[in-house]
């Protein structure tokens, strides 16, 4: 007996000479918000068209539940996707639109479509458009029938396309918290490529990194956050300051900003050459040099206001941008300047050490 | 109005004048009772088209060419279609020669194509019947039809045909629910087109038609004996029926091109 909703193995995508996606393992629970994110031509809307079946595999397999689906063509998987053009039938009206897939399906009598398609609509709040065409509607009420006309076949897997990409900013937020409540409500395994990490974060339970067609790491959001397997994953993360140097016989890290000692993550071997991130948000400032260890001389290059928090840009000594995030209450006490010079400072516990290699 | 644009207008006008001259004459003395198309004008008269009418020799002419048309128009859209229906959905080596050659027609002057024809249909013995035109018929007028059919596919985004199969819609559910009434206006393009080409063409049918002549044909035989004003009649018969099918094509074709 499976145990998971999808089982993705080995699966492999060339195409010709250039592998789109290297064999992918993974297990999606049901029930689960899944993110998979990455830049452009990472492999993840390969993977999701793979799990559709819009693309073949070359080699690898995918289970749905116990039933090996690696062969059946799209339209008997019943996993409905979002797109991120929408994919509208633009000659159909919004209602058609909605009912499209459940017309598909020869066991829904007229009447049960026609309620259940108004019954998708009321709940995306597009029913006052129902007979409208799609060209006449504005980016984010497309984004709902392309919603609504995915959710109409009630599926037990809903994949999503960089869905919320075309819109504005304001409304791709309004978008995540209802998609957000939608899964909440619904049950439904959500699986969603972005390229967005804010996100991926702001909404999935699991995120499945990936970069250059390889899976980099997956795992509950807040530990990728905190806990990255890689460099890549830590820079793309982006919320880290990455530091390189060697290991010392006494778990200190000299680089040619001095020595340091971190404590967090990966034990390092001594004598070899380690990467350790410095969190953002566990950074202290102060104009003069403390007695403390893991300090660094620094120039301030910007600062940018994002709420009651800011986050300032240090310059150091080896070129190296460091991040650090501040209430704006304690930047207030520093009276700092765009390129007066700083000490920054963190616990050792803070900094986390990568995994080798 | 400003002096450039009115000497552009002057200009325009001349020109419409000139191409448009001889046919609005053609259509002009075709109502003119005198046997002479000279002027003065002696006086409006229906008789050169009851004659034409009369005719069966013109008449099966016509009858033959309204047949030849409707099946070509058919026929050639339907090829057309699936060939700008391949060069969309799929991508395989060859690709480029496949179109070059199915555009190709149109390129070869008419009377190679005529004579090509006549060879071929004699060793097949088709030679003197309507099919034989149809065929040749099919042959030029499938690239308009796959032209026209082409760009209306452009304008399709690739997402909507897998998203009418991600949705549970199988390969010819999605033709027949979302491919082909994306494409309807620009296939009643091509189907008027198509049936304009074929209701003029002369050339391929005077090769290959035999004793089954078309309109066209016809035309010309009676030219040869003798001119009458039945020749005005008849030009302005084919000439409304051609301008019509060509302005019901740029009427369809033009809204599949505003669509979105």
């Amino acid at each position: 007996m499976a145990t998971h909703i999808l089982n993705l193995s080995d699966l492999e995508k060339r195409f010709d000479d250039t592998v789109a996606l290297h064999p992918l393992t993974l297990a999606i629970e049901k029930g689960e918000f899944l993110a998979m994110m990455g830049p452009s031509g990472c492999g993840k809307s390969t993977s999701l068209r793979l799990i559709a079946g819009l693309e073949a595999p070359t080699a690898g397999q995918i289970r749905h539940w116990d039933r090996d689906i690696t062969a059946l063509p799209p339209w008997e998987r019943d996993m409905p996707m979002v797109w991120q053009s929408y994919a509208l039938f633009p000659f159909m009206t919004v209602r058609q639109n909605v009912e499209f897939g459940l017309k598909q399906k020869r066991r829904h009598t007229t009447a049960d479509r026609k309620r259940k398609a108004a019954e998708w609509l009321e709940r995306l709040d597009i029913l006052p458009m129902a007979e409208r065409r799609v060209d006449q509607l504005s980016g984010g009420q497309r984004q709902r029938v392309a919603l609504a006309r995915a959710l109409a076949l009630e599926p037990e897997i809903l994949l999503l396309d960089e869905p919320l990409s075309a819109l504005d900013a304001h409304l791709r937020l309004h978008m995540q918290s209802e998609l957000k409540r939608l899964h909440g409500e619904l049950g439904i395994t959500f699986i969603y490529v972005t390229h967005s990490q804010s996100e991926a974060f702001a909404m999935a339970d699991r995120v499945a990194i990936l970069n250059n067609g390889q899976l980099q790491q997956v795992g509950p959001s807040r530990e990728v956050y905190r806990a990255p397997a890689n460099r890549f994953v830590a820079e793309f993360v982006g919320a880290n300051t990455i530091l390189t140097g060697t290991a010392g016989a006494d778990g200190t890290i000299d680089t040619s900003l001095g020595r340091f000692r971190a404590a967090a993550g990966h034990p390092p071997t001594p004598g070899k050459p380690v990467t350790f991130l410095v969190p953002s948000n566990r950074v202290a400032l102060a104009a003069t040099e403390q007695p403390v260890e893991n300090q660094v001389s620094a120039t301030l290059l910007t600062e940018e206001f994002t709420g009651s928090f800011v986050t300032l840009y240090l310059l150091l000594a080896d070129q190296t941008e460091m991040k650090v995030q501040l209430q704006q209450g304690d930047l207030d006490s520093l009276n700092l300047e765009i390129g007066s010079t700083i000490y920054a400072n963190w616990p050792a516990d803070a900094a986390y050490v990568l995994k080798e290699g | 109005m400003t002096g450039p644009s009115r000497w552009q207008a002057i200009w325009t006008g001349c020109v419409f004048v000139f191409i448009l001259t001889p046919i609005a004459s053609l259509v002009f003395f075709s109502f003119n009772a005198d046997r002479f198309p000279s002027l003065p004008w002696g006086g409006f008269s229906l008789k050169w088209y009851v004659a034409i009418f009369e005719d069966v020799s013109v008449r099966d002419g016509f009858w033959r060419s309204l047949r030849v048309s409707s099946v070509v128009a058919l026929l050639a859209t339907f090829i057309g279609f699936a060939a700008a229906y391949t060069d969309y959905r799929y991508n395989f080596r060859g690709k480029l020669p496949y179109l070059a050659i199915a555009a190709l027609p149109p390129t070869v002057p008419v009377l190679i194509l005529g004579l090509g024809m006549l060879s071929f249909f004699s060793m097949v013995n088709l030679v003197g019947t309507l099919y034989a035109v149809i065929a040749g018929h099919v042959v030029i007028c499938a690239p308009f039809a796959m032209a026209l059919i082409r760009m209306r596919l452009a304008d399709m985004s690739p997402d909507i045909e897998p998203a009418a199969w991600n949705l549970g819609a199988s390969r010819w559910t999605t033709m027949f629910t979302v491919t082909i009434p994306w494409c309807m206006p620009s296939i009643f393009a091509a189907l008027a087109i198509t049936a304009a080409v074929s209701f003029d063409e002369f050339m391929i049918a005077w090769f290959v038609s035999g004793l089954e002549e078309t309109l066209p044909v016809r035309i010309l035989a009676l030219l040869q004996g003798q001119v009458s004003p039945r020749i005005n009649a008849i030009g302005s018969v084919v000439f409304f029926i051609s301008i019509t099918l060509v302005a019901l094509a740029q009427l369809l074709g033009g809204r599949a091109g505003r669509g979105t």
